[in-house]
C-alpha cells in the first residue's frame, strides 16, 4: 500500500515475477528451510533462528555459517538473512534468486545488476542468458520471463526449480516473522471468544437501553 | 459482610465514592458511540502500561542490543510477539482513538465553556501522547528510529539562543546517536507515563465537576437527581452508560486482536518494513517519514519552505487547540445547532487532516507540495476563520430538557 513500497530497495530493470506465499504453509516453509541449509547457510547466516525449532529441524543451524569481518567480499559481507523476509517483498526476492544470466565473467542478476553474490546454484538451475540487449531491458522494463531464457537445462527442470525457489522465498517470509504460525493458531479461539463476549455485552446493552 | 462494608467504608468512603461518581454521576441519554471513545482510551491506556511492563523485563536499552532485544522478545520469549504486537498496534490504536475523541469534542463542542480545563487538560495529554510514542518510537532502534528522530530531535534546534544546547541535552551528546537510547527509554517508560498518569486524573476530575458534554449540547448538572419529567432526558452513569462502554470496549477489543493476530503490521503501516533494519548512521533512507500518526503535522512542516518557520507553524497546528474555546463564539455548543458555515469548516477541517495525513507519507511531489500547502491553509482557516463564522452563521436552538 502506502508503505509498503517506500524501502526503495525493491527498484528492479524487470517487472517482477508473482509469487503466492501461504506464509501458514508449514510443509513449503520446511521444504524452504532445507534449500536454505544446502544452498544458502554456508554464507548467510539466520540469527534471529537460533532457537527456531522448525529452521533447527531442517538443518539451519547458529555458528555453521562463518563469521565475516566487515572488510571481505570488497566490503559487502554477505548480510544475515532474518530480515530479509520483511525488508524486501516476496516477488523481489523470488525474482532475484531466479535472475542470474550468463556474462563472459561468470554470472550477473538482472533484478539486482553487479550483485555481490555469485550464483549459488548454476547446476540446479542451468544457464540463463538475456533474450534481447540490455540498453532495451532498461528502456521496457519486460517481465523476467522475457528478459531471460534457459540456454542450458540444469539437473532440475524450470518447473521443480520454481517450485524450490517460491519455497525458499515463503522460509524467507516465515523468518522475518515466526509468529505467523501461533498467531494463526490462536487467532480463531480468541476472536471467537472476543465475538460471543460482544454479543453477550451488545445484549446486555440493549436491555439496559430500553429498561 | 455488611459489618465488614461499614468498617471499610468508615475508614475509605468505596461506597460514597461509586455512589458520587457512578451510580448518581447523571448524564443526557442523548450520549452516542462517540462518547464510548473515552473509556476506550483509557483501555488501551492500561493495555499499553501493562505489555510495557512485560517488554520492560526483555528489552535492553544499550545501542549494541536495542534492536537484536526486541528480534529476541519477537522469537525466544514466550509469548513475546503477541505483548509486542500489543503494544505496537495499541500505539496506533491510542491514536486512532484519541483523534476519534478529539473529533467528537469538536463536534459536540465539548471544549466550551464550563468544559475550557477540561479541553486544555485533553490537549496536554494529546501532546504527551505524541511524545510518548516519539521515544518509544526510537526504542526498537530501526533504519527509521534513527533517522526519523534524528530529524525530530532537530526541530528544537530552531528555537532561538537555547536550540542547540537544548538539543544536546536531550540526546547526550554532539550528534544524534546510540546515547539517546536510555535516555529516550526513561522518559517513556518513567517521566511521560506518569505525566500522563497525573494529566488523565485532572482529566476526569474536571469531567467529574462540569459533567459530560452530549451531542445535544445541553448543559446538565452531573450531580443533581433528575426531577420527575426530566427521567427521561437524564440517567445515571452507572450502570446504563458502563453497559453501553463495556460493549463498545469488546467490539474494539475484537478489532484490535483480528489486527494482531491476522495484520499485525497492517501492511507497514502499524510497524513499518523499513524499521525491521537496524539503524545504519551510514546509509540514508530514500524516503524519511514519520509513523502515520505525526503525518499531518510533518505534512505542514514541509508545506512552509523555511525550516525555521515550519517548525514554528508545525507546533502552532497543535497548540491552537489551545484557544479554541475563545475562538469558538457560537451561542451553541454542538454542531447539530450551529449553522452551515461551521457545518463546511469542520468538514474542511476533516479533509485537511486526512489530506495531510496520506501526503504526508507519500513521497514529496511538485503537485503534492501545491496540495499540502492548500490542506494546510485548509487546517488553519477551520480555526482563525471560526471567530467570524460563528458570529455570523444562524444557529438553531437546542431542545430544552
Amino acid at each position: 500500500m502506502l508503505l509498503a513500497s517506500a524501502t526503495g530497495a525493491d527498484k528492479a530493470p524487470v517487472e517482477l515475477p508473482h509469487v503466492e506465499i501461504r506464509e501458514t504453509d508449514t510443509a513449503r516453509i520446511m521444504s524452504g528451510a532445507q534449500f536454505f541449509a544446502q544452498h544458502c547457510q554456508s554464507c548467510h547466516s539466520m540469527v534471529y533462528l537460533r532457537y527456531d525449532a522448525l529452521s533447527n529441524e531442517a538443518g539451519v543451524k547458529y555458528g555453521v555459517t562463518p563469521q565475516w569481518p566487515v572488510d571481505s567480499w570488497n566490503g559487502r559481507p554477505p548480510p544475515d538473512l532474518s530480515l530479509v523476509g520483511v525488508t524486501h517483498r516476496p516477488e523481489w526476492l523470488y525474482g532475484y534468486l531466479k535472475g542470474y544470466y550468463v556474462v563472459e565473467d561468470g554470472y550477473d542478476n538482472i533484478v539486482m545488476p553487479n550483485t555481490s553474490m555469485p550464483n549459488p546454484y548454476p547446476g540446479l538451475q542451468g544457464n540463463q542468458i538475456l533474450n534481447m540487449p540490455m540498453s532495451e531491458i532498461l528502456k521496457d522494463q519486460p517481465r523476467l520471463y522475457q528478459a531471460l531464457r534457459l540456454e542450458s537445462s540444469g539437473s532440475v527442470p524450470p518447473h521443480v526449480f520454481n517450485e524450490k525457489v517460491a519455497d525458499v522465498v515463503t522460509y524467507l517470509v516465515y523468518a522475518a516473522d515466526p509468529s505467523v504460525i501461533p498467531r494463526h493458531q490462536i487467532g480463531p479461539y480468541v476472536l471467537i471468544f472476543l465475538l460471543i463476549l460482544s454479543l453477550a455485552a451488545f445484549f446486555l446493552y440493549q436491555s439496559y437501553k430500553t429498561d | 459482610m455488611r459489618k465488614l462494608s461499614l468498617w471499610v467504608n468508615q475508614r475509605l468512603p468505596i461506597s460514597a465514592f461509586y455512589k458520587q461518581h457512578f451510580k448518581r454521576f447523571y448524564v443526557h441519554t442523548s450520549l452516542n458511540f462517540w462518547y464510548a471513545t473515552g473509556a476506550i482510551a483509557f483501555l488501551v491506556f492500561a493495555i499499553q502500561i501493562f505489555t510495557g511492563i512485560f517488554l520492560m523485563m526483555y528489552y535492553i536499552p544499550t545501542e549494541d542490543q536495542a534492536f537484536s532485544s526486541v528480534e529476541m522478545i519477537m522469537r525466544d520469549v514466550n509469548y513475546g510477539w503477541l505483548i509486542r504486537y500489543m503494544h505496537v498496534v495499541g500505539a496506533s490504536s491510542f491514536f486512532i482513538i484519541i483523534y476519534l475523541h478529539v473529533w467528537k469534542a469538536l463536534m459536540y463542542g465539548s471544549y466550551k465553556e464550563p468544559r475550557e480545563l477540561l479541553w486544555f487538560s485533553g490537549v496536554l495529554v494529546l501532546i504527551l501522547l505524541m511524545a510518548v510514542a516519539f521515544t518509544g518510537y526510537v526504542l526498537p532502534w530501526g533504519q527509521m528510529s534513527y533517522w526519523a528522530s534524528k530529524v525530530i530531535i532537530s526541530f528544537v534546534t530552531v528555537i532561538p539562543y537555547v536550540g542547540e544546547s537544548l538539543a544536546i541535552w536531550l540526546q547526550g551528546d554532539f550528534t544524534f546517536s546510540g546515547v539517546v537510547i536510555p535516555r529516550f527509554y526513561a522518559y517513556h517508560v518513567v517521566a511521560l507515563p506518569l505525566i500522563i498518569i497525573f494529566l488523565i486524573g485532572i482529566h476526569i476530575i474536571a469531567l467529574h465537576v462540569v459533567g459530560s458534554n452530549n451531542p445535544e449540547g445541553i448543559l446538565i448538572n452531573p450531580h443533581q437527581q433528575p426531577k420527575k419529567h426530566e427521567r427521561s432526558a437524564i440517567r445515571p452513569f452507572s450502570p446504563y452508560y458502563i453497559v453501553k462502554d463495556y460493549f463498545a470496549a469488546t467490539v474494539f477489543l475484537l478489532i484490535y486482536f483480528l489486527i494482531i493476530f491476522y495484520f499485525p503490521t497492517l501492511n507497514g503501516f502499524f510497524l513499518e518494513h523499513i524499521n525491521q533494519e537496524p539503524a545504519n548512521m551510514f546509509v540514508t533512507p530514500a524516503q524519511i517519514h514519520p509513523v502515520w500518526y505525526l503525518a499531518p503535522y510533518s505534512s505542514i512542516l514541509r508545506a512552509v519552505p523555511s525550516k525555521g518557520l515550519g517548525v514554528f507553524v508545525m507546533f502552532a497546528a497543535i497548540l491552537i487547540f489551545f484557544f479554541l474555546p475563545w475562538l469558538d463564539r457560537s451561542p451553541v455548543r454542538s454542531i447539530r445547532y450551529k449553522g452551515i458555515l461551521s457545518k463546511l469548516f469542520l468538514s474542511l477541517f476533516l479533509i485537511s487532516v486526512i489530506g495531510l495525513g496520506v501526503l504526508g507519507l507519500l513521497k514529496v511531489t511538485d503537485d503534492g507540495l501545491i496540495l499540502t500547502r492548500i490542506f494546510t491553509c485548509g487546517y488553519f482557516s477551520y480555526f482563525l476563520f471560526m471567530p467570524f463564522y460563528t458570529k455570523l452563521e444562524k444557529c438553531t436552538s437546542p431542545p430544552c430538557l
